[in-house]
């Protein structure tokens, strides 16, 4: 198998000699990338991601509606024992 | 001896009918979505992210919608029901908003190589995120007499404003934002890519509208029980829970 690689080079120049190390700026300046390279991110885990963030987003809305009834009810049950005291108390 | 359940009303019926088509079409959209639609030919998987992306954006749009229908009844009519409409679709708003915003830079690391950028389509969706978010901080924040919910309501009314600045704004300034629906291109090419993208759709409105209902519900429970507790206090029982 042939593995077709590109140079991305800012240089005119290559090395002279075979063997011959390349000098630091050229270093600086090139890039080969390969062919059948390895993506940098992974598409399933994006997609994994951008999922479980709809359902924590929608089941932590949820629990704090839970929470926003919790409270009703708690004032509720308040005033109910202060209506029960009211209606125990004797009438003037 | 307790006294037995009240019967369901015809809206508890209704509401409990509503929630059930809409977890039958979150299903249905699901099965579509994972396991018909086709990959996309250069993006991959990660393009699925645009069947709940756009609907949620979409979502965003109907409870911007909502409070802004009821921060303009409330101005008008003065009457408590509207501004409960308005702060339930408040929150809609910034909950769907949250998901566009995380869903969509999510597809952007693929697609585009970052996650954010400048563009006028997100820079104008963040800033209507962020103006309901301000709404509900002044709604938990400010007290709830008379003239704080007047203040919400004209900033629900002007917030609304931003909403066709943000569907314009890809025709008008450009940027980066695909437009595969409204735009020129090709759209989706595949049948079952608009079948995936039309349940996604019609399940986060049905979806969207049993919370928009439970949530106004809850908010007209906690009006009427603070007016009892005003009652209450005026007939002399001063014990007053605040939560």
């Amino acid at each position: 198998m042939t593995t077709a690689t590109f140079e991305l080079s800012l240089t005119q120049d290559t090395p002279a000699g075979e063997g011959a190390a390349p000098t630091p700026d050229e270093r600086a300046t090139t890039f080969q990338p390969v062919e059948g390279g390895q993506e940098t991110r992974s598409g399933e885990v994006l997609l994994v991601e951008a999922y479980a963030v709809l359902w924590l987003i929608l089941v932590g809305w949820i629990a704090l509606l839970w929470r926003k009834q919790r409270a009703v009810h708690s004032r509720l049950d308040a005033l109910e024992r202060e209506l029960d005291k009211a209606a125990a108390r004797p009438r003037s | 001896m307790a006294s037995p359940a009240p019967r369901p009303s015809k809206a508890d019926v209704t509401f409990y009918v509503l929630l059930a088509v809409a977890t039958a079409l979150i299903v249905g959209a699901l099965q579509v979505i994972f396991l018909r639609a086709p990959v996309e030919r250069t993006m991959g998987i990660v393009q699925k992210i645009f069947y709940f992306h756009v609907p949620s954006a979409y979502t965003m749009y109907l409870g911007a919608t909502a409070c802004f229908v009821g921060s303009l009844g409330y101005l008008i009519a003065g009457k408590e029901r509207w501004d409960a409409v308005a702060r339930s679709g408040a929150e809609i708003a910034v909950v769907f908003g949250a998901i566009m915003l995380t869903t969509g830079p999510l597809w952007a690391a693929k697609a585009w190589g970052y996650y954010w950028t400048w563009d006028p389509r997100l820079t104008t969706a963040l800033l209507s995120v962020l103006i309901y978010v301000a709404y509900l901080v002044l709604r938990a924040f400010a007290g709830d007499g008379e003239g704080e919910r007047k203040f919400a309501a004209a900033l629900g009314v002007l917030g609304a404003a931003n909403l066709p600045i943000i569907h314009f704004a890809v025709k008008k300034w450009s940027g980066q934002h695909p437009q595969v629906i409204s735009g020129k291109g090709g759209g989706l090419r595949h049948p079952d890519m608009r079948l995936a993208l039309l349940l996604s759709f019609i399940a986060f409105t049905v979806f969207a509208g049993c919370l928009l209902w439970a949530r106004v519900r809850l908010e007209l429970a906690r009006q009427r029980l603070a007016r009892a507790e005003e009652d209450a206090i005026d007939l002399g029982l001063d014990h007053r829970t605040e939560a």
